[in-house]
């Protein structure tokens, strides 16, 4: 499928990890079927070499054992990664025979990538690197890159490699406001082969208000706060505006995926999304950058309460 | 001393009379429990089975063919029957050690129930407990529990990150691990950089850092334990939500088992307490092998069952070889390597005869590789031990199954033949330890009005087993003549086993070609009789050509010196049949050699060189009781090509040695059987019928001239059941028998001379045999002394 609004570069994070990898097959599928470039960036941190230069630092190991870090060896174990992830991304791209590059850079990982990677690109992830070990299911970096990249940004899960013979079912988050509809738009391009649109999970309680109460600037205390039921009630949309909503959304729907399942709810949480997917047997989960869950910075419990692959998709509102 | 006078006709033969019987048919028979006369084998089986102390197993001993496996299996099922059915056995895994299956004993009929329990409660975890863990409510405390130990790292590393910041430094990720480092403006400050700031702030940093960089290593090690800690957590998690899927079932089975059986109660627990220490292989995953695998382990091998109605296990073994007797283990191949487990295990005949009895044929154990000694060792250690021969002479050491061995209370019963018997007793010291009962089977019994009635029950019975037609009693009383005639006496008859039922199908064969009869009467006994001497007669009747044609001479008429017709017996197989021997005799002067040419040549037994040695004593004795006897004697059997043995042909022999003597020509239309002892009187030999007839046959062959006969033992009288085509003759005054007691009646009667008898001075009353006996070895006595004088000795 070659559509002229599918992206043109798909562009990976690559640091060595398992996860990483498992992001970089996702990208070279993805590429392969937009027929796209590929690009991945394996950045050498720069902290972590600078570290490295004062006698005194110590690499503590999740064993607990301490070990003294040399900078050469630093380096060299840096290139040594980046030559295993040239490696891996030659496999890949060779079984597509897609066209690829890697770039190596030295800096520091969010910004090197926010001056890549550019507004039409597709941007996949891991999410999570090496952190996992002291016990993150959703890497900084990840999280940084789901709120501030200029493209749709794909996180993926580690595990996720095995041959898919079913179709993908896909679920995409919108929020009631009039955006939603946009939001339905995005998706379409990004949408690949096997993939099918499962559920529109349309949450009333984001209507109108949401924009309101979620600043760019969400004070730290509420990231891992979770609204409370009682905490929402206010915010409930009222029924004729969501009913409008719903009806667009629905007649949206039956024009393109008329076997997608509409599912209303004024309530969102992790907790209800993560419900859903496994009630629904979903495969991915679609979401705009604007949806409170996102917006609201509520993203890392999104992602923990979660085990399937996550698309956020780019605000195109200012 | 007189003539001896032929018998008569009725002494040749006892006839059953069927009006006697008191019944028309068979069918009016009541069938009888145990064959007749066999008072003394049931009494020591019925003995065998009552005692219940170790070593008091039963031989049952008998000749081939008796019925012994027919006679003790009958007697022991009706007293198995009385008995108590035995424990149920089932196999179990032992949880502890996987090799070394559990025994668990159960009342029976209780067992099946046991093991269908177990199938459900099998079935019922395979679809419980994958449905508990894919539930919702599973599923989150699972992940709560993740994200608690998750929460648990992410804020202690969050705390150390927070007090770096708070000194200037940050966490930073390595691969394999984490450092510390100063930051300045969000970003990790250049060494240089670093360098550059006065020596007190660097020193404070450094230390900060240094401390930091302790506390993350304390934080670092206490990882684990708390992974631990939450693996305790999930681990109670699977206990709690198992114990709520299946805890109320496992529960009730508790129950159900905790009275009768506690180890069967304590198995329940060990499940339950394997299924939580299994519990990922109940995960749902594509692959259901390991589930499989483990809940296999919960089944039970119920390898002996009985019914709670039945009586105690009769079983009779018919191929008793190690594995059928102790039982085996399977195996199955598996990547190339043989495994096993105690679902493969496989019960011997021991097994299923345990609380009852186990019936063995004695020669197909003692020809099974090592049977006896794995019989033995179970009946001495008083359990069954599951075990290859492998294993037993330690040739396999791969490890196999060592299963609990069963307790052990049951009956052995052998049968075999009494050599069999004898020998063991003889040769094997364990035997008579183990085997303290011997029932010996009569091979014959006493024949009196009560048995013959006795008899034709049992013919009845057998008629009615074989699903026969009924015998008329006229048949019935022709098979008692034939068991007489077949025990080779007259006053006993032959029990019934093998023989008769032979007898019986095929007469039953016969009535069904008559016509479709719808009994079986006198004429088709006689005809199977008929029938199966024919198939058995084909050397008798080679034999019979060859004297008919000249080439075995025998004369049947006319007299001869040194020549008699001796009588024997040849045995093959079932049937015998007699033959009359040509034997004859030298005489010469010598020193009292009396030579057995058959002995010298090899082909005399030591029963015949006895009776000739006897012969020969008597014979001395008798002319030269107080000098030497000079005389050189020879005595052969002419066309006798193989061996001879048997003494019955002494008292031929001393007449034809007589005969040579004295010369005098002894009566060939007469033949003689009988063996003599030192003192000259007949004793009794075997096979008189066979021999009587034997000469009959080549007499009538050659022409019945009204003046042969046999002349046989007195004491064989009762051995006289003779076929009619004898009595006819005897009847008919053209055939003799008559009856000897001493040697001078046999020499009368081949003589029809006076034998005489010695007067007070020893001297022969003149013209008698023995006076022409004593003149030639008187003659024989001078001829000696003349050469020797000659010779100058």
């Amino acid at each position: 499928m070659n559509n002229p609004l599918s992206p043109k570069r798909v562009v990976v994070l690559i640091d060595g990890s398992r996860c990483s990898l498992a992001a970089l097959h996702s990208a070279s599928e993805l590429a392969a079927h937009w027929q796209a470039e590929l690009l991945a960036l394996f950045v050498e941190e720069q902290d972590l070499l600078r570290c490295a230069g004062y006698p005194w630092t110590r690499e503590i190991g999740l064993s607990g054992a301490v070990r003294r870090i040399d900078v050469e060896e630093l380096e060299a174990s840096m290139r040594n990664r980046a030559e295993q992830a040239r490696n891996a991304l030659e496999r890949c791209a060779r079984s597509s025979g897609l066209s690829w590059h890697l770039h190596i850079s030295r800096g520091r990982v969010v910004q090197e990538t926010l001056d890549i990677v550019q507004t039409d690109d597709v941007l996949v992830l891991g999410r999570v690197g090496y952190a996992r070990a002291r016990g993150l299911r959703l890497g900084s970096t990840a999280r940084e890159m789901a709120r501030q990249a200029p493209g749709p940004v794909i996180v993926c899960e580690p595990q996720e490699s095995a041959e898919r013979t079913q179709a993908v079912r896909s679920a995409v988050l919108i929020e009631a406001a009039e955006t939603g509809l946009e939001t339905l738009e995005e998706t379409l391009p990004l949408m690949i082969g096997n993939e099918v649109l499962a559920a529109v999970i349309l949450d009333l309680s984001s209507h109108t208000t949401s924009r309101s109460i979620c600043t760019e600037a969400v004070p730290k205390e509420a990231t891992s706060a979770e609204p409370s039921p009682r905490e929402a009630s206010p915010r409930e949309a009222s029924p004729s505006v969501s009913a409008t909503d719903e009806a667009e959304i629905r007649a949206w729907l039956q024009k393109r995926y008329p076997q997608a399942k509409l599912i209303t709810t004024t309530y969102i949480g992790e907790a209800e999304v993560a419900r859903l997917v496994a009630h629904h047997d979903i495969d991915r989960i679609i979401i705009s950058r604007r949806h409170p869950l996102i917006a609201c910075n509520s993203a890392d419990s999104l992602v923990e309460s979660l085990s399937v692959p996550l698309l956020v998709l780019p605000s195109r509102a200012p | 001393m007189p003539k001896p006078q032929p018998l008569d006709e009725d002494r040749l033969y006892r006839t059953c009379d069927p009006t006697g019987l008191g019944f028309a048919t068979t069918s009016e028979l009541e069938p009888i429990e145990q064959p007749p006369g066999q008072d003394r084998a049931l009494e020591a089986l019925e003995l065998g089975t009552e005692i219940n102390r170790q070593g008091f197993n039963i031989f049952v001993l008998g000749p081939d063919g008796s019925g012994k496996l027919h006679m003790a299996r009958r007697l022991i099922q009706s007293r198995a029957n009385a008995q108590p059915p035995p424990a149920d056995w089932c196999y179990l895994n032992n949880f502890d050690d996987s090799s070394a299956p559990k025994l668990l004993c159960l009342p029976p009929g209780k067992g099946e129930q046991w093991q269908n329990d177990l199938d459900e409660l099998i079935e019922e975890l395979r679809n419980t407990i994958p449905a508990t863990f894919e539930s919702d409510e599973y599923q989150n405390r699972l992940q709560e529990l993740q994200q608690q130990l998750n929460r648990r790292q992410r804020e202690a590393f969050e705390a150390i990150q927070k007090e770096a910041e708070e000194h200037g430094a940050t966490l930073l990720q390595t691969t394999s691990g984490f450092t510390i480092a100063p930051i300045k403006d969000g970003e990790v400050m250049e060494p240089e950089e670093f360098k550059q700031l006065p020596e007190r702030e660097r020193k404070q940093i450094q230390q900060h850092i240094e401390y930091l960089q302790e506390k993350l290593e304390q934080v670092a090690q206490q990882a684990p334990k708390w992974r631990k800690e939450i693996q305790e957590q999930v681990h109670k998690l699977n206990e709690e939500m198992t114990l709520l899927a299946i805890g109320h079932r496992i529960q009730q089975l508790h129950k159900r088992y905790a009275d009768d059986s506690p180890v069967a109660a304590a198995h329940i627990e060990a499940i339950r307490d394997d299924i939580i220490e299994n519990i990922e292989s109940f995960k749902p995953q594509d692959n259901q092998d390991s589930m499989e695998a483990v809940i296999n382990r919960y089944r039970a091998n119920l390898i002996v069952s009985h019914h709670p109605d039945n009586g105690a296990p009769v079983i009779y073994e018919d191929l008793p070889n190690h594995q059928r007797l102790v039982g085996r283990t399977e195996h199955h191949v598996y990547q190339g390597a043989l495994l096993s487990d105690f679902n493969l295990i496989r019960p011997g005949s021991l097994h299923q005869a345990n609380g009852g009895y186990l019936i063995v044929d004695a020669h197909k154990l003692l020809s099974q590789p090592y049977a006896w000694q794995s019989l033995k060792r179970a009946l001495f250690a008083k359990e069954v031990r599951i075990e290859s021969l492998e294993q037993v002479h330690g040739l396999w050491s791969t490890v196999t199954l060592e299963p609990e061995p069963m307790p052990l209370h049951t009956k052995v019963v052998l049968l075999g033949d009494r050599m069999i018997y004898y020998l063991l007793l003889a040769y094997d010291p364990d035997f008579p330890e183990l085997f303290k009962i011997e029932a010996d089977i009569e091979d014959d019994l006493p024949r009196d009005t009560n048995s013959e009635q006795l008899y034709a029950r049992l013919i009845a019975t057998f008629a009615a087993q074989f699903q026969l037609r009924a015998l008329s009693s006229e048949a019935v009383a022709r098979i008692i003549e034939h068991a007489s005639r077949v025990a080779e006496d007259n006053l006993r008859l032959e029990t019934g086993g093998r023989n008769l039922a032979d007898l019986l199908q095929e007469a039953d064969h016969y009535a069904e070609q008559d016509d479709a009869a719808q009994l079986i009467e006198r004429h088709h006994i006689e005809r199977t009789l008929a029938a199966q001497e024919a198939r058995a007669a084909r050397l008798r009747d080679r034999s019979k050509e060859m004297i008919a044609r000249g080439t075995l001479v025998i004369d049947t008429a006319g007299r001869q010196i040194a020549c008699v017709n001796g009588l024997s017996v040849l045995q093959l197989g079932n049937i015998s049949f007699g033959r009359p021997t040509r034997i004859t005799a030298t005489a010469r002067p010598g020193k009292g050699q009396l030579i057995d040419i058959e002995r010298e040549a090899k082909l005399g037994g030591n029963l015949h060189s006895k009776g000739v040695m006897i012969l020969s004593r008597y014979l001395a004795q008798r002319f030269a009781a107080d000098s030497d006897l000079s005389l050189s004697a020879s005595i052969a059997f002419e066309q006798s090509y193989s061996g001879v043995d048997g003494d019955s042909a002494s008292v031929a022999e001393l007449c034809v040695l007589l005969s040579a003597i004295g010369e005098v020509a002894l009566r060939q239309d007469i033949a003689v059987t009988g063996s003599i002892n030192q003192l000259g009187e007949v004793q009794a030999v075997g096979g008189v019928n066979e021999k009587i007839e034997g000469f009959f046959d080549i007499c009538q062959q050659a022409g019945l001239t009204g003046s042969q006969g046999v002349a046989l033992p007195a004491a064989n009288i009762d051995n006289l059941m003779l076929a009619e085509r004898v009595r006819e003759a005897v009847a008919a005054q053209q055939f003799h028998i008559f009856a000897l007691h001493h040697i001078d009646e046999a020499m009368h009667l081949l003589t029809d001379m006076q034998v005489s008898e010695q007067d007070s001075d020893g001297n022969w009353s003149s013209g008698s045999v023995y006076a022409l006996v004593a003149a030639r070895l008187e003659r024989f006595t001078q001829s000696r002394e003349i050469s020797r004088e000659e010779s100058g000795e």
